[in-house]
């Protein structure tokens, strides 16, 4: 085992092995631990640094800098541009989500497996079984429940409809509140504190800081990676070549590190799927303490076949503020009632499909989407669902996120918001669940096949979010992991 | 991120918009160059300038095609990576910076043609902006070096600051009192070349902006309320230009202001609940519960 710190690289360095696995987020750590279990010599590279809890404070600043990429701005541009923060650091956008964990619908599945030609979808029982034992997954135990959920919950069994406590990767978790910035306590079971370390317990190395610049070929056949180590200053190359190189930047980067490497094909950029999402605030007239909580611990189960899930979505003041209406002292006094104060995201399965290219010959993606009027009309139903529950919940007045209306306090005004019809660039979108740009099926309608392998080249598995044919109409981790796992052992056993 | 791929970022998709502006313009000039002259004059002829007469032969007509033909392919050539390619932007300057100025001098010694005074000014501009690409791509230029926002951006950060988060009576901490715009200022600089020229355009773009909304002021000249009503209604507009520069910069306002241990106890948030469970985790961690972690170490020495 080697956990090696790439900016301290001081000279040019090369690496033979039989896997190099590029990124350690929820697919590429997966992979790496499955791959080097199997005594297979895997090396991962990874941009950003390794952090831990020690390294955590629940500080929103310190996450952007350094759990972040681009300080937590990435976003797509379009009509309207969407916000897309992913994560760049040892374990990936794990680091930093909410630890929901979902198997995605059997519906979803059986789709994929008729219609993408994604063999073996129906079949993912043992893999999703096993992930879920390793990162210890349960529903949210009444000790971590807080009363911004059971709130919700209660109101909406009222209204009759269907929800349930979410299923968390947590092992220890002790609700500091602070998911979206690192876990401080090492509880969430982030790639960072399970997978990666297993990888390195049965072997592998990681170089942290190195971020992959191209990917080497030779005629057909994909021989390894060229990233960069090093300083700004003192910059040198660590090239490592592999029987298998493994792309799992995230379906934002992987496309871009593909193209810019002169890996194409029709589908490889394309179909970018985002689960466009908005947060809705509600004050209420007595004190919840949000941050007490655990922030993520509820779903409104009764539209998922509709396209829409409802979730809890706490974030601290500094985060939070942003969304809270208005400007000055209007502003300043409903910060004021912040302890009163509970947030529920609406994110929806969209239809709209975008596509990520590079920037020029640099491998930094340049993601371009456009919202459809379905998909608009579908966010301002979670919206105004999501409203719906917290006035049933004794809510004084709805931060609704949309600027054409964004203060709803009564039916009456919700019944106005709902014919509103505002544009979407009137909506406060944003997205955490980018997929679909490399997508796995059929050689007709994909770029990759069911277990990730590129049908244009040879020697290459992505491994990552990208490879969802489709929006898979609930959080995406738990599926990106248990593809991973199901592709690292079609490698190791063909 | 390296610096170059950062600046890179900003540059590639300019060079791109720029050479198919050239090829557009070159098209045109070339398959209506009468028709071009004439639009020109009809907009010179409000500002009471004489009319160019049209071309009598196509001689220049081929020249000129011939020369928007070249800057088309520069800037297409440059597009893809401008840091490696900076050389080529030289050769790009001393065409629109021979055509501007060509321009001028037959605007003063020949007749004042609309025409010329268009092409001195659009030439000259973009002059400038190849000229700004140029010094940011420079080995150790201000796209890649950690470069200051200017001083008229951090004014402006600061007015827009004092709109966020202004004094209220009973309430702790306010922008000036935290050093709010310093603050944001800091985190665009951190971000990069792109993030500081991109931050400093938008709060351009947001001082006359009130104009569109038929504030006859600038922001900053506005007092404090109104400023902070005009963001207000900037924030809530359908039109992206107007709504996302002021949401982009309520979010690091947001972010940086609470933050503050004031603030945050101000509005309530006691910091202790945080505290205790960090102290907690920090006893599993000495006793062995979680972790320790691989750390990364300095690779010197591997084989
Ligand atoms: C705030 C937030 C909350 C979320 N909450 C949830 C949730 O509760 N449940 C859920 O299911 N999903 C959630 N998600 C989404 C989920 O975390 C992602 O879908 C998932 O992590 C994606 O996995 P991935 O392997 O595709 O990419 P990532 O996990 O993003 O990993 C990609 C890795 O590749 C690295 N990388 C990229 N380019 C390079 C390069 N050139 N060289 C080297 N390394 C590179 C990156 O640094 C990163 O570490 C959330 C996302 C966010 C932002």
């Amino acid at each position: 085992m080697a956990c090696l710190d790439g900016a301290k690289l001081t000279r040019n360095h090369r690496v033979r092995c039989d896997v190099v696995i590029v990124g350690t987020g929820a697919g590429g750590a997966v992979f790496a631990a499955e791959a080097a279990k199997a005594g297979l010599d895997v090396v991962m590279l990874e941009e950003g640094g390794y952090y831990t809890g020690k390294d955590l404070s629940g500080d929103a600043k310190f996450s952007f800098d350094h759990l972040y990429r681009d300080g937590g701005l990435t976003a797509t541009l379009g009509r309207p541009p969407i916000p897309v923060p992913v994560g760049c650091c040892v374990g990936g956008t794990t680091m930093v989500n909410s630890g929901t964990c979902y198997r995605t619908p059997d519906f979803v599945l059986q789709r994929w497996e008729r219609e993408f030609g994604l063999e073996g979808a129906t079949e993912l029982d043992n893999d999703y079984a096993a992930i879920e034992q390793d990162l210890s997954i349960k529903p949210v135990p009444d000790a971590l429940y807080g009363p911004q959920h059971q709130r919700v919950e209660d109101a909406i069994k009222e209204l009759g409809w269907a929800g349930s406590r979410i299923p968390r990767n947590e092992d220890g978790c002790i609700s500091t509140g602070t998911c979206a910035m690192g876990c401080p306590s090492d509880g969430k079971t982030s790639m960072a504190v399970s997978k990666v370390p297993e990888a390195l317990a049965a072997g592998a190395t990681l170089w942290t800081r190195a971020p992959v610049r191209r990917i080497l070929r030779h005629r057909n056949q994909v021989v390894g990676v060229a990233a960069r180590a090093g300083t700004p200053e003192q910059p040198t190359d660590l090239l490592v070549t592999a029987e298998t190189t493994v792309i799992a930047c995230g379906a934002l980067h992987t496309p871009a590190l593909l193209l810019a490497s002169g890996i194409g094909g029709p589908w490889i950029g394309r179909n970018l799927h985002l689960h466009p999402a908005t947060r809705v605030v509600a004050r209420f007239p007595d004190e919840i303490r949000g941050w007490q909580e655990v922030p993520q611990a509820y779903n409104i189960d009764e539209f998922i076949d509709d396209g829409v899930f409802i979730q809890g979505q706490f974030v601290p003041p500094d985060v939070q503020a942003p969304v809270i209406p208005g400007w000055g002292v209007e502003h300043r006094q409903r910060m004021a009632a912040f302890p009163r104060l509970a947030s529920f995201g609406a994110l929806i399965s969209d239809r709209s499909a975008g596509r990520v290219r590079p920037a020029g010959r640099s491998t930094r993606p340049v993601a371009t989407y456009r919202l459809q009027p379905a998909d608009r009309d579908r966010l301002i139903f979670g919206i105004a669902r999501t409203i719906e529950a917290f006035l049933a919940a004794g809510a004084e007045e709805v931060y609704s996120g949309v600027a054409a209306m964004p203060v709803v306090r009564s039916r009456t005004e919700l019944a106005r918001f709902e014919r509103l019809q505002p544009p979407a660039t009137q909506i406060e979108i944003m997205a955490f669940h980018p997929m679909g740009t490399v997508r796995a099926g059929g050689p007709e309608i994909a770029a990759s096949d069911p277990w990730g392998r590129l049908y244009d080249v040879e020697g290459i598995v992505v491994s990552d979010g990208s490879l969802l044919p489709t929006s898979n109409r609930i959080n995406p981790q738990l599926t990106i992991m248990a593809l991973a796992r199901r592709a690292a052992r079609k490698l190791v056993a063909p | 991120m390296s610096r170059s791929n950062d600046i890179d970022t900003l540059l590639s998709p300019l060079f791109r918009v720029l050479a198919i502006a050239f090829a557009v313009t070159g098209t045109l000039f070339f398959l209506f160059p009468d028709g071009t002259i004439d639009t020109l004059n009809r907009a010179g002829s409000w500002l009471g300038l004489p009319p160019a007469p049209h071309l009598t032969h196509r001689f220049w007509l081929g020249l000129g095609t011939a020369y928007m033909a070249v800057v088309t392919v520069l800037a297409w050539r440059i597009s893809p990576a401008p840091s490696e390619r900076r050389l080529l932007m030289e050769p790009l300057m001393v065409g629109k910076a021979t055509s501007s100025l060509t321009c001028l001098l037959f605007a003063i010694f020949d007749q004042p043609f609309f025409i010329y005074i268009a092409n001195f000014v659009v030439d000259g501009a973009l002059v400038g902006i190849v000229w700004w690409a140029w010094r940011q791509t420079a080995p150790n230029g201000g796209g890649r070096g950690g470069g200051h926002l200017d001083e008229r951006s951090n004014q402006l950060l600061q007015r827009i600051a004092e709109a966020f988060l202004p004094p209220l009576d009973g309430r702790a901490g306010d922008a000036e009192g935290i050093g709010l715009g310093g603050r944001v200022a800091a985190h665009l600089e951190s971000q990069g070349a792109g993030a500081r020229i991109g931050g400093a355009v938008a709060l351009r773009w947001l001082n006359v902006a009130p104009f569109v909304l038929g504030t006859p002021r600038t922001l900053s000249r506005l007092p404090v309320d109104e400023r902070a009503m005009v963001l207000d209604r900037m924030e809530r507009s359908r039109w992206l230009i107007l709504r996302t520069p002021v949401v982009a910069l309520k979010l690091l306002l947001g972010l940086h202001a609470y933050r503050q241990p004031d603030l945050r106890a101000d509005i309530g948030v006691d910091d202790d609940w945080l505290n205790a469970r960090l102290e907690q985790a920090r006893a599993r961690r000495a006793a062995g519960e979680k972790g320790p972690f691989p750390e990364p170490q300095s690779p010197d020495g591997v084989s």
